[in-house]
């Protein structure tokens, strides 16, 4: 209490003079920022990431009020000796009760330095997968495809996994099959190869290619991964499924039934065979 | 700067109709509007026998798809067709690697595919450009993580230039390797910066691309590229038709090996 009175003692001494001096310092304060920013961020925007941008833009902003603020103080007659220790137990207090928040900035600090995404990119983080909208200090937002608005605290970020799909330009598309045991493969790679060979959205060169995965009780399991662009990816996906699946069944290639079993955590199959 | 090669005055209603090698476009003027239309073929009618083939006063068949239109506010009549280089590099792969001994510098030609732009009125932005030979996207480079995506094309490797006919749709190189390694230098693909050339019409007849230098240099794994200023060939008249869309600052650049030769 008497530290709060030692505080505001100053501002029942402060006069009408002082009280809009420290206001003209606060509204120059906000007039300069905003020419600061304005004017860095023609040069930010053009030389730096577009989250960089946004913390730069950010910081600047908060440190220019932040001595605007100090010199009103001042003018009212606060000594910034007595404001700065007022700071220090302040952040001591405010850094214990907000562990989670030091933490998070902390990790968003590693993450800077990281670059392993950007505004823009398309993530998946716990579960969540989406556009990135905005790197803060403390939390990433995510848009999900359905729209939804998703805030990932940074530690979370540091702590688990995030896959990004936008880093690469390029992508490979995958499609698994069950085929007939009597199928030939090398045919039925050469009749997919020419399917989609005028096709644009698939790369020439790295070349399509047909695996042959697995033979089994549904008998052979392959995997037909051709290259796209990483734009436009899921439409690429979509075209690739119906070119191939026509042309094998013109073709007279058999797709076994998909096997009706679950995944397990450790990889493993439980097939319904004995 | 613009420099116009095939320009056409329509009246209003009028549809010039264009053949590339997988689609017809039709180009209609109505009034203070143009319109683009595309129709695709069957890729078992797909072929540059036709292609560039330009047709006037045609009418406009039904059912055809809209690509976009171009709106002024004004009454343009003028629909100028411009070739230009492709919008992204080249990537040839030879059907047999080339090996350039150490200490040599041959020559040969390459006929490159060009793409076309649509210019309505004075525009110097252009309306619409494609290319008139379908060509697939590839990706070059060391890995699927460091390269680029480009476009694939076929071309003969010519020792002399005058072996190839016009092609309207192709223009010139001639490509220079230079080896000033103590090894040979061995090339199965070649990446060529399609963006930093510029498109001459020599003689009014056949489009030509400035020469362009390839070097290994000694004991490093870079190359150095130098464009020419002019093309390499005789002519009585040249004409440059479209500037390259990118400048490099100087005319020889270097870049690592694996960029240009994989």
């Amino acid at each position: 209490m008497e530290l709060f009175q030692q505080i505001m003692q100053p501002l029942q001494g402060a006069d009408g003079g002082a009280w809009l001096r420290a206001l003209g310092y606060l509204v120059l304060g906000l007039v300069l920022r905003n020419i600061i920013v304005s004017g860095m961020r023609k040069y930010v925007d053009n030389h730096t990431s577009p989250h960089k941008a946004i913390l730069f833009r950010r910081a600047i902003s908060y440190l220019v009020l932040f001595v605007f603020v100090l010199i009103a103080l001042s003018e009212l007659g606060f000594h910034s000796g007595v404001l700065l220790a007022v700071a220090g137990v302040l952040s001591v207090a405010i850094g214990f009760a907000s562990q989670a928040s030091t933490s998070n900035f902390i990790s968003g600090l590693f993450l800077l330095g990281e670059k392993s995404f950007k505004v823009g990119d398309i993530v998946a983080v716990q579960g969540t997968r989406g556009e990135v909208i905005s790197i803060d200090w403390l939390a990433i937002k995510i848009r999900t495809f359905d729209n939804l608005y998703v805030r990932v605290p940074n530690d979370d970020l540091i702590k688990g996994h995030v896959t990004n799909f936008s880093k690469f330009s390029i992508r490979r598309l995958d499609v698994q099959m069950w085929l007939a045991l009597e199928t030939d493969c090398a045919a039925l790679e050469k009749l997919l190869n020419q399917t989609i060979v005028h096709e644009q959205a698939f790369l020439h060169q790295p070349a399509p290619e047909l695996f042959r995965l697995h033979v089994g009780v549904l008998g052979i399991q392959v995997q037909y991964s051709v290259w796209a662009q990483q734009e436009g990816f899921f439409t690429s996906r979509s075209k690739l499924i119906d070119l191939i699946v026509p042309a094998m069944q013109n073709a007279g290639v058999v797709i076994t039934q998909t096997p009706s079993v679950v995944q397990g955590q450790d990889n493993s199959f439980r097939m319904p065979y004995p | 700067m613009l420099y116009a090669n095939e320009t056409l005055q329509l009246e209003l209603g009028a549809t010039v109709a264009i053949e590339t090698q997988t689609d017809t476009l039709y180009v209609q003027r109505q009034s203070q509007q143009w319109r683009l239309y595309k129709q695709a073929r069957p890729h078992a009618q797909c072929n540059l026998d036709q292609a560039l083939v330009v047709s006037q006063r045609i009418p406009l068949p039904d059912n055809l798809e809209m690509v976009k239109s171009w709106m002024s506010g004004e009454q343009e009549s003028t629909l100028r067709i411009v070739p230009c280089m492709a919008d992204r590099n080249l990537v040839l792969n030879l059907d047999k690697p080339i090996v350039v001994p150490a200490g040599r510098r041959p020559k040969f030609y390459l006929a490159l595919p060009l793409m076309y732009q649509l210019y309505i009125g004075n525009s110097k932005q252009p309306f619409y450009e494609f290319l008139v030979e379908r060509l697939p996207f590839s990706w070059f480079g060391s890995n699927t993580r460091r390269g680029e995506l480009c476009y694939q094309f076929e071309a003969e490797v010519l020792q002399d230039y005058e072996q190839a006919a016009p092609i309207p749709h192709r223009a010139m190189l001639e490509l220079r390797l230079c080896n000033r390694d103590t090894d040979h230098l061995s090339i199965d693909k070649i990446n060529l910066p399609a963006q930093f050339l510029p498109v001459y019409k020599v003689d009014g007849s056949r489009y030509w691309t400035t020469a362009l230098t390839i070097t290994n240099e000694k004991l490093t794994d870079e190359l150095s590229l130098h464009y020419a200023k002019s093309v390499p060939c005789r002519y009585d008249s040249l004409q440059l038709v479209s500037e390259s869309r990118l400048r490099s600052e100087a005319r020889t650049i270097l870049r690592a090996l694996e960029a240009i030769i994989g």
